[in-house]
């Protein structure tokens, strides 16, 4: 996470109960990892999200990914060059993690995940819009 | 994009030539105090998006790390916000407002950029996670399906609005124009 704040100006957003006990942190970048895909333009892209094991199961899952999506959106009403697709990628082991972001409306890209044959391990990538029907910068409000 | 050594030697040869036009007053660049301000910012920034480039291509394993390429973009890093400071401060002495001096206030914050990156420096590194490293990599899936799918992903309702307190506040602000 180091390096993506530092040379990807990723952002990061640390989450506390009212008692200020750390219960999670979600991050979001404007990435070009997934621009094959976005005509070759930016997108935003949540590189990490993490709940505290032991609070897991009280929703603060979710309501870390909706204020993620709140921020993408921000990011893709404001800078009109964006494009409008939210990314992530979530181990295909992660099922938990994989059923949120699934409430939250994203979508899985590939009906089987991407192999990585150095770590050996698997991924699904998913993906949510997160324009708004029909708005722009110059709505009216 | 400069990543090997040799690359990386050309960039910084090519911001400090730029530097040395801008000194000796060549073309119409530096013209003015805010002109040459404005210069140095730009070159600031310039630098900024080649040592970017060189640590993201080291963290999507496109490119192995090199410790003297790492020694080049550092010692450039320093010479350029040392040399920076410099100039900012003469235009401080000079008695002008940062909101006159527009170039002035780019210079700054070009060199809090390259302050933040050198204090808080780490040693770029491939990616752990395979994503950065792999993507999504058209010739071992679906092309087709995938871009239909990502075509086919629906917009927000009409009536959504941030959860949050203060991304509803930006939210307001954006839809007005503001």
């Amino acid at each position: 996470m180091p390096q993506r704040m530092l040379f990807n100006d990723a952002q990061l957003w640390v989450y506390r109960e009212a008692d200020q006990e750390i219960v999670a942190f979600g991050t979001l970048e404007i990435s070009d990892l997934y621009k094959n895909w976005t005509a070759n333009r930016l997108h935003p892209y949540i590189p990490l999200l993490a709940v505290k094991p032991d609070t897991q199961g009280r929703g603060y899952g979710r309501s870390v990914i909706h204020h993620l999506i709140g921020q993408a959106a921000l990011h893709v009403m404001s800078d009109e060059t964006l494009d409008d697709r939210l990314f992530l990628d979530v181990y295909a082991s992660s099922q938990n993690a994989i059923k949120s972001y699934i409430k939250c409306g994203f979508e899985n890209l590939t009906d089987l995940p991407v192999h990585d044959p150095d770590s050996r391990r698997e991924y699904f990538v998913m993906a949510k819009r997160v324009r708004i029907v029909g708005a722009s910068l110059f709505d009216a409000p | 994009m400069p990543v090997t050594l040799k690359e990386v030697h050309e960039f910084t040869a090519s911001l400090n030539r730029k530097i040395e036009k801008c000194e000796n007053g060549e073309g119409l660049e530096c013209a003015t105090l805010d002109a040459a301000l404005s210069h140095y910012a730009g070159i600031c920034c310039e630098y900024m998006t080649g040592v970017r480039e060189w640590a993201r291509a080291i963290f999507s394993d496109k490119q192995k790390f090199d410790g003297s390429v790492e020694e080049v973009w550092k010692r450039e890093g320093r010479s350029l916000y040392t040399f920076g400071l410099e100039i900012a401060q003469y235009s401080e002495q000079a008695g002008v407002d940062c909101y006159d001096l527009p170039g002035q206030c780019r210079l700054k914050a070009a060199l809090a950029d390259i302050d933040r990156l050198l204090r808080n420096w780490v040693i770029p590194a491939p990616s752990i996670a395979p994503a950065a490293r792999i993507g999504l990599p058209g010739d071992v899936i679906d092309a087709e399906k995938i871009g239909s799918r990502l075509d086919s992903l629906p917009p927000l309702p009409a009536d959504w609005k941030p959860s949050d307190r203060v991304q509803r506040l930006i939210f307001r602000a954006l839809r007005r124009g503001v």
